[in-house]
């Protein structure tokens, strides 16, 4: 309510749960189209952080994550997933991430939002950070997407260091900004 | 990766590099130059290799020789060292009386003194820079840092905190 007469925000947070007090209730997709209808008046925003604590998932029912995407209509991560985690991302939502000019990722799991939004970064985004556990492939797939990131911060220790030099070649002279906390063994265990 | 960001990222003005980031000897050296990353306003890691047994002479002067390349534009340097970054980085005499050097626009250094290190050259490094805020890891063992260097810690600290509440209730 109060959003939509705020046409011209350019900055949001949004928290839910905290790093002590983690929120019980599982994301749904009442969230997701809560998401929206907050994001979808905000035809000015550039950048949008979310501060999520919650309980991770069980690893057999994890989220399947689709989007109304005409090019991107699937994207199911999980095989055959509860009803209840069955998540979809409405165009409108998609097409406001793409638009983003910082994307702050905050807390965990993020694996409800994370594979979306990752698909969803364009050319435009400047500065990312991400608490998300990375998967393979996820960095080569968004060092193509943005090339002029200036900002890239990444709070767990899931990307590896041929990832990371991949990504600042990428971005080459427009990154200002890195923060890596730490990095995947390579020698280790079998990413996912 | 410090390598890699010294070759290719000349606008870099923050590598912040944690826990199991390890910066090596080869990777400051790669910062030794006015090229590499000219503009590097903060130097942050908690990894750097070769402590353990005190000062490592080499990684010392390679330290010396970014800040001496970054005089005017570093404003913040943070070392460390151990899991997680919770045991203070020694430094010696040589980084210390390059960081006389900086200019005016230095902040903070956080860096532990090495048992050997002159602490009179932590004095002249505070004296030169009166909005530097001093780190009790580097300079309790100086004469001055109940008489000047701790006032003076907490009078910036408060001044930060203050700055912090305007920016807070300008915003609402």
């Amino acid at each position: 309510m109060i959003l939509s007469r705020c046409g011209s925000l350019k900055n949001l947070t949004i928290e839910r749960g905290h790093v002590i007090r983690r929120s019980r209730e599982p994301i749904t997709q009442a969230d997701i189209d809560a998401l929206d209808a907050m994001l979808s008046p905000l035809s000015q925003l550039e950048e949008f952080k979310i501060k999520y604590f919650g309980y991770s998932s069980d690893e057999d029912a994890r989220y399947s994550l689709s989007t109304e995407d005409t090019e991107d209509t699937s994207i199911q991560l999980h095989q055959d997933p509860r009803p209840k985690d069955q998540l979809q991302f409405p165009r409108s939502l998609t097409d406001r991430v793409r638009s983003l000019r910082s994307i702050a990722l905050d807390g965990r799991p993020m694996d409800w939002i994370w594979p979306v939004f990752m698909r969803c970064i364009g050319p435009g985004l400047r500065s990312l950070s991400t608490g998300a556990f990375l998967e393979a492939g996820d960095v080569d797939q968004f060092a193509a997407a943005c090339t002029e990131l200036e900002r890239f911060e990444q709070g767990n220790t899931s990307v590896t260091h041929a990832e990371v030099s991949k990504l600042i070649i990428s971005c080459g002279n427009h990154l200002k900004h890195i923060k890596i906390n730490g990095l995947h063994d390579e020698d280790g265990l079998q990413r996912l | 990766m410090v390598q890699t960001l010294a070759e290719h990222s000349n606008s870099l003005e923050v590598p912040d590099l944690r826990n199991e980031v390890c910066v090596r000897l080869a990777d400051l050296q790669a910062l030794e130059s006015s090229e590499s990353c000219p503009a590097l306003r903060k130097l942050l890691t908690q990894n750097i290799e070769g402590q353990g047994a005190g000062v490592d002479p080499r990684i010392d002067a390679a330290l010396a020789a970014v800040v001496e390349f970054h005089t005017d534009t570093l404003e913040e340097i943070r070392l460390a060292c151990g899991r997680f970054g919770h045991d203070g980085f020694e430094v010696g005499n040589t980084f210390i009386r390059a960081c006389a050097s900086l200019g005016p626009q230095i902040r903070e250094i956080d860096a532990k003194a090495a048992e050997d290190l002159d602490i009179t050259l932590v004095d002249v490094l505070y004296r030169k820079h009166p909005r530097l805020k001093p780190v009790e890891q580097l300079a309790e063992k100086s004469k001055l840092w109940k008489k000047e260097w701790k006032p003076r810690y907490d009078r910036l600290i408060e001044e930060r905190i203050a700055k912090g509440k305007r920016e807070r209730a300008m915003m609402g």
